[in-house]
C-alpha cells in the first residue's frame, strides 16, 4: 500500500511539472527570446501559436489524471503486473515531452527559413571568452562521468551473470552506452558548432552553450544512478517500487531541462535590456 | 571582451582581427596569462574561415603579443602589453626608407634598387 501511495505523489508531481510548470517556463523563454532575437517575428502569430502549446499541454495534464487513477488502482491490487505500468509511465512521459520537441522542431524551421531569406550579416560580433570543456565543467566532472560509465558496465555484466536476468544485463550496457555516445556527439557539436542566427549575442551563446554542456552531464548522471536504482529495485525483488523510481527520473529530467529555459529566459531579457559584457 | 568584424571593410580581416586584439590588449581588457578563445571557436563565432583566424594568431604570436603553449591553448603573452608598442611594419618602412635614401644617394637608380631588392626578398638567409 505504501508503494501505491508513494507513486501517487510521484506521478502527482511529475504531471505538475511536466505538464503545468514547464510549458509556464517554455511560454516566458519563447516570449522572451521572440522580444531580444525575433523583433520582426509576427505577435499575432507568436501568441496563437503558444495557446495552441498550452491548450495541448493542458490536455496532457488532464489525460494524466484518469491515468494516475487507473495505475494507482493497479498498484493496490496484490498481483498487479508491471509490464504494462512500467508501458503506460514511459508512454505518458514521451507524450509530456513530445509538445516542446514539436515546438522546437517547428522554432528550428522558422529559423531556418528566416536566415534563408536573410542578407549576409556585414558585422559579426564573438566573444574572446574561451568555451572550452573545461571552461565550463571541472575536469573532476568529466573524469566521473567517464568512471561512471566503466562501474555501470562492470554492474551490467554482473547482472548479466545473475541466473534471472536474460539480456537484461547487456540492455542497460547498450541504454547508457547509446546515452554516452548521444551526449559526446552533442557536446561535440555544441562547442564547435557554427553561430547561425545573426541576432545571437555573444553573451547569450556562451550562456547558452555553458548551461546545456551542463546538462548534458547532470542527463548522463540521471541516466546512470535511474537504471542502477531500476537493476538494483529488480534484483532485490523491489520491483513494486520500480514505477516510483520511473516516475521520478522523469520529473528530475524535466526540472533539469527546465534549467535551460530558465537560465535562457533571464539572458535573453538581459540582451534585449542592452549589450553587457561577458563576465 | 567583444571582438567585431566589418566584411564590408576594406581592411582585411585578419588585420582586424590583430587590430582590435592588440587595442584589448593595451587597454587592459586582456591581461597577461589571459587565455583567448581557439581558432575553430573565433572562426565558427564569426563565421571566418579558420585560416584567417589562424594567420591572425599567428602574426599576434611573431608579435608576441600572444603564445601558444601546445595543446593548452593560446593565452596573453607576459609582455604583450609593453609589445603592443612595437609596431613591426611601421618599423620595416622606415628602415626601407633609410636605406633606399643611403641607395639614391649613392647613385643607385631606382630601377637598380627594385631589382635588388627582388633578388635580396628571393635570396634565401645562409645558414650560420
Amino acid at each position: 500500500m505504501i508503494e501505491a501511495c508513494t507513486f501517487l505523489a510521484a506521478f502527482t508531481l511529475q504531471i505538475l511539472v511536466g505538464s503545468v510548470l514547464q510549458p509556464i517556463w517554455f511560454t516566458r523563454y519563447v516570449r522572451a527570446k521572440a522580444d531580444a532575437q525575433f523583433p520582426g517575428l509576427d505577435r499575432k502569430s507568436l501568441d496563437r501559436f503558444l495557446s495552441l502549446y498550452r491548450v495541448v499541454t493542458t490536455g496532457i495534464a488532464l489525460l494524466g489524471l484518469p491515468l494516475l487513477g487507473y495505475l494507482f488502482n493497479q498498484m493496490r491490487s496484490p498481483h498487479w503486473d508491471i509490464a504494462p505500468v512500467i508501458l503506460l509511465l514511459t508512454g505518458y512521459s514521451m507524450a509530456q515531452f513530445s509538445p516542446i520537441v514539436v515546438a522546437s522542431l517547428i522554432g528550428a524551421r522558422i529559423k531556418g527559413k528566416a536566415l534563408l531569406s536573410a542578407p549576409p550579416q556585414a558585422k559579426r560580433t564573438a566573444s574572446l571568452q574561451r568555451r572550452g570543456l573545461f571552461e565550463i565543467v571541472s575536469p573532476f566532472t568529466v573524469v566521473f562521468a567517464v568512471a561512471a560509465y566503466f562501474l555501470f558496465a562492470a554492474f551490467a555484466i554482473h547482472i548479466q551473470q545473475h541466473p534471472i536476468a536474460g539480456n537484461f544485463g547487456y540492455i542497460l550496457l547498450a541504454d547508457v552506452t547509446f546515452s554516452y555516445v548521444l551526449s559526446a556527439i552533442t557536446l561535440y557539436w555544441l562547442l564547435y558548432r557554427r553561430k547561425r542566427w545573426p541576432l545571437e549575442t555573444p553573451a547569450y551563446r556562451l550562456r547558452a552553450v555553458e548551461v546545456q554542456v551542463k546538462i548534458i552531464f547532470y542527463i548522463s548522471f540521471a541516466v546512470i544512478v535511474f537504471l542502477s536504482l531500476f537493476a538494483a529495485l529488480i534484483l532485490l525483488n523491489l520491483v513494486r517500487w520500480a514505477p516510483i523510481a520511473m516516475s521520478v527520473y522523469f520529473m528530475i529530467t524535466t526540472l533539469i531541462v527546465s534549467m535551460v529555459l530558465l537560465t535562457l529566459r533571464r539572458q535573453a531579457e538581459t540582451d534585449r535590456l542592452g549589450p553587457t559584457p561577458v563576465s | 571582451m567583444d571582438v567585431t568584424i566589418d566584411i564590408d571593410d576594406p581592411v582585411p580581416q585578419f588585420q582586424q582581427l590583430i587590430e582590435q586584439i592588440k587595442a584589448a590588449v593595451a587597454a587592459g581588457a586582456l591581461k597577461a596569462g589571459d587565455a583567448l578563445p581557439p581558432i575553430r571557436q573565433l572562426a565558427n563565432d564569426l563565421e571566418l574561415n579558420s585560416k584567417t583566424v589562424a594567420k591572425a594568431y599567428k602574426l599576434l604570436e611573431r608579435d608576441s603579443i600572444i603564445e601558444t603553449k601546445g595543446y593548452r591553448g593560446t593565452f596573453v603573452h607576459p609582455d604583450a602589453q609593453a609589445n603592443c608598442e612595437v609596431d613591426l611594419q611601421d618599423w620595416t618602412l622606415s628602415k626601407l626608407t633609410q636605406t633606399v635614401a643611403e641607395l639614391r644617394e649613392a647613385g643607385v637608380t631606382d630601377s637598380e634598387i627594385r631589382n635588388a631588392f627582388t633578388a635580396a626578398i628571393g635570396r634565401r638567409p645562409s645558414a650560420k
